[in-house]
């Protein structure tokens, strides 16, 4: 009793509702759904399977043809009772040409690398086409959900329209044709098929597309051309051959299909050889083609003379193809030989120092230059107690100064590259970028005592006497220098990437070195004889930002021994190259 | 400021005396001297870490304790490491050094 009154009452105001106002949606097919049935209707209906039933018949038929990939158009008329969704095959649709795959061969030596394009982009063409399509569908779909797809018996229209679809079987047809000609003839099996009617249509059907099959499968898609010559009547297609030019008659090569299916190689010799045999064969169907009769035109191709010289063709074809390839494995071996010869020449110190980062490496360089927490400690290095958090590492990103962090852990892996390998590397002593600032900078005056216990032979081990290199980092307020105490060669070398000289640091330096053999080594060094250096014909530094990723090089190849054999151009894969190896706490 | 005291010496800027702490340890002297020529002196356990010493010493000359290397024998000393393991002696000097940066020259 009590839900009977509410549904009255439900009903009343929903009636109310609907006569009082005019609904934007009554001039529209979008009909609201209403807890009790669809809005438009007067009645309560059921759910949608009866209200297809009572759909009010009425209603004219709305057609709808969304166009592609445009703005979906929606404008109904008054009333519908058919809502029809038409989505039109994508401009340009043709069927697929993927169907051409049957006829190719299977791939021997004669396919070209061009054959195996041309299917390739025909694949690749067709799934485009399929792509499209199913976008168009999706379209139609969607706008089906919207309109209500199960209230008003509403049709889905997809695929080939009725003049495609005819097409297509037309295509399929005469690929059936031409397939069954080239297998009689490859099998040399007489057409005199068992099934008569079989071998009389697709013969008729040969005459009539002639114009086709003389192109071969790839163009077995030019179907409207096929049709429209066959709706004007015309019925065959010898017109070339009528006209008497010199151009090939279509069932003159029918008669030799093995040719057809020979592809063009890159080979000039061979495709002058066939288009010479072409000529020659020009004239000689004049009167076959009067007959039209195909199995004259086959049974020439029995033709012992025609046979063999196709035979020696195929021989040349063969010997040219062998040569080729003889030549190209040939080419092959000496371009092997001579980058080997080329890599034998380099120096194998110098190719270590330019080796190529892996992928595994350049993951790990971009994950330490990325933009995330700056605070993230990337790597501790142990020697010199420094952690090298994300944004002392981000110094190495290309255009950033380098700082004394990243410099004096570099510093310490070159010398453990040393320690590794004492034989490949020489004998050096790092120091880092505070030392020139303790011994002299600071005080503007030299001063041994306060450098005295940086290296005694307790804390590093060796004596600086004995080293062939001391590498000295120089920071001139924001410059990066080297300056190098070459005990082998009895110098000091002063190594600035941008040519510039400061004859105060050698000097300082030369009297650390007096001072330091004198009090470790209880030795007198006479350096008044040393050459004081500043090499103009080093790397040179071409921008304001990476004087420290030189800096750090000259130590590098000072220290393998080598020449310095790096330009500014190296310096970005530097940069990478030294977080990767900082990274890995080992220079190579 | 525990564990970390201020000792004064005649001819530094200090200024202030703190008394010794005489509960546990051994208290040993250390100098902090700055790139400026300033030294500062401080008494610290040798088991305790630097860590005191050296926001003690960034308090005092108002710098931001990430923009300093402390180094000692030219070693860069880490917060975590104390006297005692680093083999410190009464007297010795730390080095307390401004970060450096450059790329180019005017």
């Amino acid at each position: 009793m009590a839900m009977v009154t509410e549904t009255a009452t439900r009903k009343r105001i929903f009636t109310m509702q609907h006569s009082e106002r005019s609904p934007s949606w009554i001039s529209s097919p979008f009909v609201p759904f209403t807890p009790f049935g669809l809005a438009n209707g007067s009645e309560i209906t059921p759910p949608f399977e009866k209200r297809l039933r009572t759909a009010p018949k009425s209603m004219s038929t709305f057609k709808w043809e969304p166009d592609l990939p445009g703005m979906m158009q929606f404008s109904p008329g008054n009333g519908y009772r058919k809502l029809e969704v038409k989505t039109p095959l994508p401009a340009g649709w043709r069927p697929f040409r993927g169907a051409s795959q049957g006829l190719s061969t299977p791939p021997t030596v004669r396919d070209s690398r061009k054959n195996y394009e041309r299917v390739k982009n025909e694949m690749k063409e067709r799934d485009s086409w399929y792509a499209k399509l199913d976008y168009s569908t999706g379209l139609a779909e969607n706008a089906l959900d919207i309109v209500g797809r199960p209230a008003y018996g509403v049709k889905l229209t997809l695929g080939p329209t009725e003049s495609y679809y005819q097409k297509y079987v037309n295509a399929r047809r005469e690929l059936d044709d031409y397939k069954r000609v080239v297998q009689a003839v490859n099998s040399s099996v007489p057409l005199v098929a068992n099934d008569k009617h079989t071998l009389h249509s697709s013969l008729e059907s040969m005459r009539r597309r002639g114009s086709n099959l003389q192109q071969g499968p790839s163009n077995l898609y030019n179907i409207q051309g096929v049709v429209k010559e066959h709706q004007r009547g015309g019925g065959h297609s010898f017109s070339v051959m009528e006209n008497g030019g010199p151009s090939r008659s279509p069932l003159n090569e029918k008669a030799q299909p093995q040719e057809d299916v020979v592809p063009d190689t890159s080979l000039q010799p061979m495709v002058t050889s066939v288009a010479a045999h072409d000529q020659d064969e020009a004239d000689a169907p004049k009167d076959d083609g009067k007959k039209e009769s195909w199995q004259v035109l086959y049974e020439r191709t029995k033709d012992p003379a025609l046979k063999a010289r196709m035979e020696s063709q195929e021989k040349d074809i063969e010997a040219l193809l062998e040569q080729y390839s003889r030549l190209q494995l040939q080419r092959e071996e000496d371009e092997e030989r001579r980058q080997k010869e080329r890599a034998a020449s380099k120096k194998e110190e110098e190719s270590e120092a330019f080796a190529p980062l892996s992928i595994d490496a350049e993951e790990a360089i971009e994950y330490a230059l990325c933009s995330g927490n700056r605070f993230e400690v990337l790597v501790m290095n142990e020697e010199t107690n420094i952690e090298v958090t994300r944004a002392i590492m981000q110094c190495l990103t290309p255009g950033a100064w380098l700082n004394d962090e990243v410099i004096n852990v570099y510093m310490q892996l070159l010398k453990d590259r040393e320690n590794r390998n004492p034989d490949k590397f020489l004998k050096c002593h790092f120091f880092n970028t505070f030392f020139y600032n303790k011994l002299y900078k600071d005080k503007r005056s030299y001063d041994y005592k306060s450098v005295r216990r940086w290296t005694t032979q307790k804390k590093i081990g060796y004596s600086l006497a004995d080293c062939d290199k001391i590498m000295v980092p120089i920071h001139q307020d924001i410059h990066w220098c080297l300056a190098v105490i070459n005990l082998r060669d009895q110098k000091f070398e002063y190594l600035d990437s941008l040519k510039g000289r400061d004859e105060n640091v050698l000097k300082v330096l030369a009297k650390y070195l007096v001072d330091e053999a004198k009090d470790k080594n209880n030795r007198i060094i006479d350096v008044s004889k040393w050459e004081s250096v500043f090499p103009q014909d080093i790397p040179e530094q071409l921008n304001g930002c990476d004087c420290g990723m030189f800096m750090v090089k000259y130590a590098d190849f000072h220290s393998r021994g080598g020449p310095l054999s790096f330009t500014q151009a190296h310096m970005e894969y530097f940069r990478r190259r030294t977080v990767y190896e900082i990274l890995q706490n080992e220079a190579t | 400021m525990a564990g970390v005291e201020d000792a004064s010496t005649p001819g530094t800027q200090q200024d202030e005396k703190k008394p010794l702490d005489g509960a546990g340890g051994q208290h040993i002297n250390l100098k902090v001297k700055g790139q400026d020529g300033g030294e500062v002196f401080f008494r610290i356990k040798s088991s305790a870490t630097l860590r005191k010493l050296m926001n003690a010493y960034c308090d005092r000359q108002s710098v931001d304790p990430s923009s300093i290397a402390f180094l000692f024998d030219g070693r860069r000393l880490r917060a975590e490491q104390t006297p005692a393991e680093l083999d410190m002696e009464d007297g010795d000097e730390i080095d307390a050094m401004l970060h450096q940066t450059g790329g180019a020259s005017f």
